[in-house]
């Protein structure tokens, strides 16, 4: 501590540490949320806290600019960036859209030449980009691409062969076109440095020579997630390279022709005693299934949802995971599954449930309210919960909120749209009213079903800790949107589809966007004209309108995104997106 | 003018047979951009094989029932109808209500929440959309899955299936000599199937059936067994006039 006297003569006494020191404390600081605040309490924290950041997460890469980034932070080893809006997902948004990481990375390799870790989300990732990381990035670490779109195979040829330090290569669910297997080829006999390696979305054949090799010599490897081509044969002589795996994405399994007698396959997983993550494990079938037995008594995250596991098939695979916290399964498993589910895992905390055959309406199996509840009554750890339905009630919704108060992430996904309590033909208003009322701690609400203004009034008043709300066929009028804006503080995040909210709907939340990440409004009422006015309004938002390729009224305002933003308006924006 | 998506779920309890829906309802709101022909509302399942509801027939007034919405019948209608098309599948558990409602262009008035379709021939190609699902986008179900649940439905090609590959299959219509071919991944249901393939020959897909050959050699009207179940057993398609 160091007295000292400031301008008005007074004795204060002041922590004025050396820069070092305080840059060698802050360096300890990992939450980026954390790292604001402290860049916010002084100017020399401000200077410390951007010396001593190491990683960089661009919730939107519109939202500022790559130089911006690499003005205010020097030192920079790993960013995090994320380009389109969720909705692209579901082909809600037009391809050439954007978010293309070229120009960060031309940015990256005179800012960040040091730069290891690239983690990137729906953005658009060319095989050349791909190239230019590899070549100009030395000490190139870790490649992280989630939902990316625009590279092919080419692209990770050229990763394996010039990332001499790669520790990391971790692809999912990307639209990629799928050249061939040969990049895995690529790999150097030198590298052994590979500690996660996911390729379990690609769909071509690697050379399995090349793979072997590759996973014997990285004494590192605990993340192996290899994709459906790989048979139970070849998955066994690879897990006898690297038992000291904690994360295995299994290929296909089901063999036609077996080659080995089954017990031999029994072993498999004898030897993963660090096993905590199990997934892939497409085609399983209840022959070949028994065999990850052995690794089920330490698995905390199974993930079956590409398993079509009947419920006697869950069960018994269930009774042996008593420790899962972590669950993704198939609606094949039905009621009767997801009742295995709450008989068998206590401590269970996240559980998803995806629809095997989503367009076929003439299916009428899947999981009901039914199931829900179940898994409620036996896991009142419950915090994230994603669901996909057919059929849903009030009363069951209420019951899941009592059993499970704890709730983070509540999705629920009634397939038909607008359709309301199956037994009282009532809009599912109080359904979700139940939760928000109860789930105190909530964090993001994904809503569904026949849903009135009502729903959101509820949102509004009781969701306090709502960041990300979804809605999609809802609301009977602006006020249900009116709600929300007004009433949910820690609002981030807002994606509204085919819902009639209109203009005024829009500019109620005039003062609110800026203290959002984005706003996204797609076949509502909104018009042209409006948008017009929040953006004149509100110049620190970009204010986005997708023109409609049908044609169509052209003063309606079809798919809007609104998001904040220090970069100003897009200078890449394709024909289609009118920036206001 | 057209009706609010929400006014218009909001008159779901009140459909009933055979009822004009006016023109001159609600607000002035196009509710979607990209919906789609094949939009399929269905609100319930309660006539579902699990469950056998006392209010089963009680509810015959009341019954919320599945509604197929084509997208413009080209062809002579000059109003918007509702028809009830009763559609009994010998299992006396399940019964489906097919409600017809058609569409047809903004500037004659009269479109219920839907954009302005022009004639069925034009814009078929454009109405289906990406994979040829009902609404866009809907249920939220990622891409990866989706093409999961393609390659299951028997579709499968050996556990490869990258996004270049599909499953073509020929197509013949009565009285045409050039066969044509169609990609069945990229469709999940009938009602985007079968105007693509009308369209294909230059046919409105009123005037046509669709037959296809099972792996058993037997030639069966497509419609009758669930979509799964005929992408699992299909060899080969043919239309025929009706």
């Amino acid at each position: 501590m160091v007295d000292r006297v400031d301008s008005a003569g007074e004795w204060t006494q002041s922590s004025r540490f050396p820069d070092e020191v305080l840059e060698r404390v802050l360096a300890l600081i990992d939450s980026h949320k954390d790292r604001s605040s402290v860049s916010l309490v002084c100017k020399d924290w401000y200077n410390a806290e951007r010396w001593s950041r190491r990683h960089v997460f661009i919730g939107n890469c519109y939202s500022v600019s790559p130089e911006i980034v690499a003005a205010r932070f020097p030192r920079i080893r790993s960013v995090t960036l994320k380009g389109k809006p969720r909705f692209s997902d579901f082909n809600l948004v037009p391809e050439d859209w954007g978010a293309d990481v070229q120009p960060w990375l031309s940015a990256f390799s005179t800012a960040y030449p040091f730069l290891e870790e690239l983690r990137l989300k729906r953005m658009a990732v060319s095989d050349e980009s791909l190239e230019f990381l590899a070549t100009k990035f030395h000490g190139f670490k870790a490649l992280s691409l989630l939902s990316c779109d625009g590279f092919s195979t080419d692209g990770l040829k050229a990763i394996a062969t010039h990332c001499k330090k790669l520790t990391e290569l971790d692809i999912q669910e990307n639209g990629i076109d799928d050249l061939g297997g040969h990049w895995l080829s690529c790999f150097p006999e030198s590298l052994t440095s590979l500690e996660i390696l996911n390729f379990a979305s690609l769909n071509s054949e690697v050379s399995f020579d090349a793979l072997e090799k590759l996973v014997a010599r990285c004494k590192s490897l605990r993340v192996l997630k290899v994709n459906r081509n790989i048979s139970l044969d070849q998955l066994q002589k690879l897990l006898s390279h690297c038992p000291q795996l904690t994360e295995l994405g299994t290929g296909t399994f089901m063999q036609e022709l077996i080659s080995g007698p089954v017990a031999e396959f029994k072993n498999m997983f004898s030897n993963c005693r660090n096993l905590i993550t199990l997934s892939g494990l497409w085609d399983a079938t209840p022959f070949y299934l028994p065999v990850i037995y052995p690794a089920c008594a330490s698995l905390t995250f199974l993930n079956l949802s590409y398993a079509t596991l009947r419920s006697d098939e869950l069960a018994n695979l269930l009774s042996h995971c008593k420790t899962l916290r972590r669950l993704w399964l198939l609606d094949t498993v039905g009621d009767k599954g997801l009742e295995a589910v709450g008989s068998c895992c206590p401590l269970l905390e996240e559980l998803r449930v995806f629809p095997a055959d989503p367009f076929d309406q003439e299916i009428l199996l899947g999981v009901t309210e039914s199931g829900f509840v179940s898994v409620s009554r036996g896991c009142p750890k419950l915090r994230y919960v994603l669901y996909f339905c057919r059929q849903m009630t009030n009363a069951a919704v209420a019951t899941i909120a009592r059993n499970c108060p704890d709730f983070t992430h509540f999705r629920l996904c009634i397939m038909n749209p607008g359709q309301p309590d199956y037994l009282t033909k009532e809009p599912m208003d109080e359904a979700f009213g139940a939760i928000v009322k109860t789930c105190t701690k909530l964090q993001r609400l994904a809503i569904s079903g026949l849903l009135t203004d009502r729903t959101f009034e509820y949102i509004g008043k009781y969701a306090k800790n709502l960041e990300t709300l979804s809605v999609a066929f809802a609301g009977s009028s602006d006020l249900g949107m009116e709600y929300v804006l007004q009433g949910c503080q820690k609002l981030r995040k807002l994606e509204i589809r085919d819902c009639p909210f209109g203009n005024a709907a829009l500019l109620s939340g005039l003062t609110k966007y800026e203290s959002m990440r984005s706003l996204w409004m797609s076949a509502c009422n909104v018009t042209m004209n409006a948008c017009r006015v929040l953006a004149k309004e509100r110049p620190r938002l970009n204010v986005e309108v997708m023109r409609d390729e049908e044609g169509g009224d052209d003063s309606q305002a079809h798919k809007v995104y609104v998001y904040r933003t220090v970069a100003g308006p897009r200078r890449d924006a394709p024909p289609f997106v009118l920036t206001l | 003018m057209v009706l609010s998506v929400s006014s218009f779920f909001a008159k779901r309890m009140e459909l009933h047979l055979s009822l004009a829906i006016s023109s001159s309802s609600s607000s002035a709101s196009s509710c979607s951009s990209r919906f789609d022909p094949n939009y399929n509302i269905n609100y319930t399942h309660e006539h579902s094989n699990k469950r056998k509801h006392d209010d089963y027939d009680d509810d015959d007034n009341d019954q919320t029932m599945p509604l197929l919405v084509w997208g413009n019948f080209c062809c002579n209608k000059s109003h918007l109808i509702i028809e009830e098309h009763q559609d009994h599948d010998g299992d006396d558990e399940v019964q489906s209500n097919y409600v017809f409602v058609h569409r047809r262009n903004e500037y004659d008035g009269g479109a219920i929440g839907w954009p302005p379709m022009k004639s069925c021939t034009e814009n078929l190609c454009q109405l289906t959309m990406g994979n040829g699902d009902g609404v866009i986008g809907w249920p939220p179900v990622k891409l990866c899955r989706k093409k999961h649940c393609q390659l299951k439905m028997g579709t499968e090609d050996g556990g490869g299936g990258g996004r270049s590959k599909s499953t073509y299959y020929k197509v013949h219509m009565e009285g045409i000599e050039i066969a044509r071919k169609v990609d069945l991944n990229l469709h999940q249901s009938y009602q985007t199937l079968v105007p693509t393939l009308a369209n294909m020959f230059g046919k409105c897909f009123e005037d046509v059936k669709l037959t296809y050959q099972d792996q058993e050699g037997d030639w069966l009207l497509a419609g009758d067994v669930p979509w799964g179940t005929f992408i699992n057993t299909v060899q080969r398609l043919k239309l025929q006039r009706k």
